[in-house]
């Protein structure tokens, strides 16, 4: 090698290891880890409480944002799971006999949520989730009422 | 109208090139078709005016001084290595430079914009551009975005999860 092509290739060489830097670094960036979510199964209904006495009202910040983009009036929490998901795995869970979610952490606060009817998966959904985000699979129920399924990160 | 093979006998004759028997024909029929005729005197005294006209250039030298001088300088020629524009020169030498460098730069452009490609929940594509599935056929699903309620919905026509 002559010396006029020495300073060429070690242009090449820095610039060949930027871009491998640049091209890992997001992906190192993106393992951040554990995903701490919270699963609740409610239940909407523009009647009152029923004798069930494991319904519980919805928190008073849940049920001001369905109320803000729903019809019914009340909403009651028919059970709460709060489950961490470690990155590139998958949590499944039982929020009622009928009724499953499973979360899978895909990493960079993307989830994978699937929901299980009698054991049918009926939809999948993919969602970055972060502070502050409500993933809500839903759909109608009898009489006129509602379930909500509503994902979001929990602080542990 | 004469035709091309009497014409060109017609010039071959008037040079001197035709065979004996190949002349007497064309003198014959020279002396029967007035047209033939007409032509053949066109073609002499074009001949004639191209003998009597044609420009006589004397070199200044002899005629093997001049040609060395061309051979010699046919020879010069060949030893010397081709010559480059030097601005076309220059205009490859940066683009072997800049070329890499605008493929890293274009790379640290995606990079950086990562996130505006893969569009986030506060994007109007993410809601309509997240994969959404319902594998049971007797299903339906839409999907509805609030984003003053920080809240994706997807609607399943479902009653049998609760």
């Amino acid at each position: 090698m002559s010396l006029n092509h020495r300073p060429r290739s070690l242009l090449h060489g820095l610039l060949a290891s930027l871009a491998f830097v640049l091209i890992s670094l997001p992906s190192a960036l993106a393992a951040t880890g554990d995903l701490h979510v919270q699963a609740q199964l409610v239940w909407g209904t523009d009647g009152d409480k029923p004798p069930d006495p494991d319904l519980k009202r919805l928190d008073e910040a849940t049920r001001k944002k369905l109320g803000s983009v729903f019809k019914w009036k009340n909403y009651f929490e028919v059970d709460r799971q709060n489950f961490k998901v470690t990155l590139s795995t998958k949590k499944r869970v039982r929020l009622s006999p009928k009724c499953e979610v499973e979360v899978e952490n895909l990493g960079d606060s993307q989830v994978e949520v699937k929901l299980f009817g009698e054991g049918k998966m009926v939809v999948k959904k993919r969602q970055v989730l972060k502070a502050g985000e409500l993933l809500i699979l839903a759909g109608d129920d009898k009489n006129q009422n509602a379930w909500f399924v509503i994902i979001t990160p929990s602080s542990r | 109208m004469t035709d091309l093979p009497t014409a060109l006998k017609l010039q071959a004759h008037l040079d001197g090139e035709l065979a004996p028997d190949d002349a007497r024909e064309v003198v014959s029929l020279l002396q029967r078709d007035t047209e033939v005729r007409a032509l053949f005197d066109e073609l002499k005294s074009t001949r004639r005016l191209l003998a009597a006209n044609e420009p006589e250039i004397s070199l200044p030298e002899s005629r093997e001084f001049y040609w060395s001088k061309i051979r010699r300088e046919l020879e010069r020629l060949d030893r010397e290595p081709p010559v480059r524009p030097p601005q076309a020169w220059g205009i490859l030498r940066w683009l072997r430079l800049a070329l890499p460098a605008c493929a890293v730069l274009v790379l640290v452009a995606v990079m950086l914009h990562r996130s505006a490609f893969a569009p986030g929940p506060g994007s109007p594509l993410f809601a309509v551009g997240d994969e959404i599935e319902t594998p049971l056929e007797e299903l339906n699903s839409f999907t509805f975005r609030s984003e003053s309620a920080r809240m994706t919905v997807v609607w399943v026509s479902d009653t049998f999860v609760n």
